[in-house]
């Protein structure tokens, strides 16, 4: 048995790997999506690879997710042109996501995993072609956006739990993520009336009302998914068990309306 | 005469690499595709593929690792170009109008991050961790120099060795791998290959110390953009550098900056004026050529033969190119 995965240590080794001293004078030093790190340590703990190993594959598809969310920055046409500070920021943002990509093929090409760099690029290959889809707000309908959507956000967790033979983990990596990610949306919108997701819902529903309500039948469905998970795993003390209870009773409520 | 035609004998080599780029956009995403093909239909003189055909032919030629590698150098370097036009707000590439201009940053973003996913796709067909751990530093390096080239804009106390080193990233370097990993992927030595990698370093370095020398004297018309683009983007450049030695070009710059540190035409046309009555361009060409020296000195080791005759001669093409 390998000594256990540390999420705090690994933030620490993830933003020491990103660290450039010059990027964050004028980009926000990026932030590093708790739900995903949570996933990818329950996985990789339950592999037997090295802690190295794990850290490090841990360490890559989180600077992927970063370099991915990273390039999401970067300003739609002509409003990246609107002041020098602006202008720079937007540059380097592109930038950042572009070292941050290398970074990953840097640390697997040294840890001599070339078929988990396939596996990778695959999975940024298929991310970006479903970006574009829904960029152009494409789906058939709303929920089928957010289905798109959760392809985006779990695909590189998937990838990794497949890559390492765990595929049973693909199901609550897909309600974990985007429950975690429409929650977060919800709050944004109710509390500061923004939300890219909840606003392109209007595009299919036409109605924000409606848009709102869809998202909040896929949180409830994703709560009671995750339930399940719980009740049915017998090993509820994993990082990401504990976590999904500390999600269920901080939303409670919404179990219950469910 | 023509640098494609100092290669041309490849020709059939460089119609399996297209067919071969062509393949690689088979998405289902009608505009990434319509994005990916325009890229590719605007052509580019696919120098990276033609540094890879030839260091391989110098070694065991294994043409399906060659072409792998060519088409995974060229995908990069597009994927690059796709992101720079992003950042330099550039509406037209090779007279053709740019994925940014046409469907906008976000689209441009994907697209780039699309196509290096499939030259990392295409390259892991290869499993000998020794071109990765080349490849993969090489990428970090370049993206490093971009970096630095924005950081280093306006700055006018950089000295010649931030120059050389940023243009180490920005150009010699990619060129340096296409010969390393072309030997390598034909079964060269790692010695061969750091051969031909020091040949594509020190052709990159002449490359584009000429480049920024033609920034300077070539005219609107041959360059496709005013004279002087790079210093009023604010990239001081190894002409610029030189002239500075002097004092009284050293004074007119300081002057034209002290208030505002964007250089108006005026401004301009007088350190242009000012350049040319110094020694600054025969210098910068003096230190190409010593470069270009450097290039073929890396070769004389290797077989000869037809492919390093061609490699010796795309050198002292560029040693020459004046427009």
């Amino acid at each position: 048995m390998t000594a256990r995965l540390d999420n705090f240590h690994l933030e620490k080794l993830i933003r020491e790997k990103m660290k450039h001293a010059y990027l964050y004078t004028h980009i926000e030093e990026p932030l590093i999506d708790q739900a995903k790190l949570i996933l990818l340590t329950t996985i990789l703990e339950e592999t037997s690879l090295s802690k190295a190993q794990k850290e490090n594959v841990i360490i890559t598809a989180m600077l992927i997710q970063i370099a991915l969310d990273t390039h999401d920055k970067v300003p739609s046409t002509n409003e990246m042109n609107e002041d020098k500070a602006n202008k720079v920021s937007g540059q380097l943002n592109v930038l950042a996501g572009d070292y941050y990509s290398g970074l990953y093929y840097l640390l697997l090409s040294e840890m001599k995993e070339i078929s988990l760099i396939h596996t990778l690029a695959s999975a940024i290959k298929e991310i970006n072609e479903n970006k574009m889809t829904l960029y152009y707000n494409e789906a058939v309908s709303f929920k089928a956006h957010l289905g798109i959507l959760t392809t985006v956000e779990s695909l590189l967790s998937t990838s990794v739990a497949n890559y390492v033979g765990l595929d049973h983990y693909n199901q609550v990596s897909r309600e974990w993520i985007i429950t975690n990610k429409l929650l977060h949306e919800r709050q944004n919108y109710l509390q500061h009336g923004k939300s890219f997701i909840i606003e392109s819902g209007t595009h299919y529903t036409g109605d924000i009302g409606v848009a709102l309500s869809i998202v909040d039948s896929i949180i409830e469905r994703g709560l009671h998914e995750l339930s399940l998970f719980l009740e049915n795993n017998p090993k509820r003390e994993t990082i990401l068990g504990l976590a999904i209870k500390k999600l269920l009773q901080e939303n409670s409520k919404l179990v219950e309306e469910g | 005469m023509k640098l494609a035609r100092i290669y041309s004998f490849l020709k059939k080599d460089l119609d399996i690499i297209e067919e071969s780029l062509n393949k690689v956009f088979q998405t289902e995403h009608p505009i990434l595709h319509d994005a990916s093909t325009k890229l590719l239909r605007a052509g580019g003189k696919r120098i990276r593929p033609v540094f890879v055909i030839l260091a391989g032919q110098l070694g065991d030629y294994h043409a399906e690792r060659v072409k792998t590698v060519a088409v995974s150098l060229e995908l990069i370097h597009m994927a690059t170009l796709v992101h720079d036009d992003v950042i330099d707000d550039a509406s037209l590439r090779r007279g053709q109008p740019t994925i940014r201009e046409l469907y906008g940053n976000r689209v441009a973003m994907y697209t780039g991050d699309y196509i290096l996913a499939r030259a990392l796709e295409e390259i892991t067909q290869i499993q000998d961790p020794t071109i990765h751990q080349h490849l993969s530093r090489t990428i970090v390096e370049v993206c490093i120099g971009e970096i630095e080239q924005i950081k280093d804009k306006y700055n006018w106390d950089q000295g010649l060795r931030d120059y050389l080193r940023r243009i180490k990233r920005k150009t010699a370097l990619l060129i340096a791998t296409s010969c390393q990993l072309g030997g390598l992927a034909s079964g060269l030595t790692e010695a061969e290959a750091n051969k031909l990698f020091k040949y594509g370093y020190n052709i990159g370095m002449s490359y584009q110390i000429i480049d920024d020398i033609l920034d300077f004297t070539s005219t609107e018309k041959e360059l496709g953009k005013p004279s002087g683009s790079d210093l009023l983007q604010g990239n001081i450049t190894l002409p610029i550098l030189f002239a500075m030695q002097r004092a009284d070009f050293y004074h007119l710059i300081n002057k034209a900056q002290k208030n505002n540190i964007q250089l108006d035409e005026k401004q301009l046309g007088d350190i242009l004026h000012a350049l040319k009555a110094t020694d600054a361009i025969e210098r910068s060409y003096q230190l190409s050529e010593l470069y270009l020296q450097k290039a073929l000195q890396a070769l004389e080791d290797l077989p000869e033969g037809r492919a390093k005759l061609t490699l010796q001669n795309i050198a002292r093409y560029i040693g020459k190119r004046r427009s």
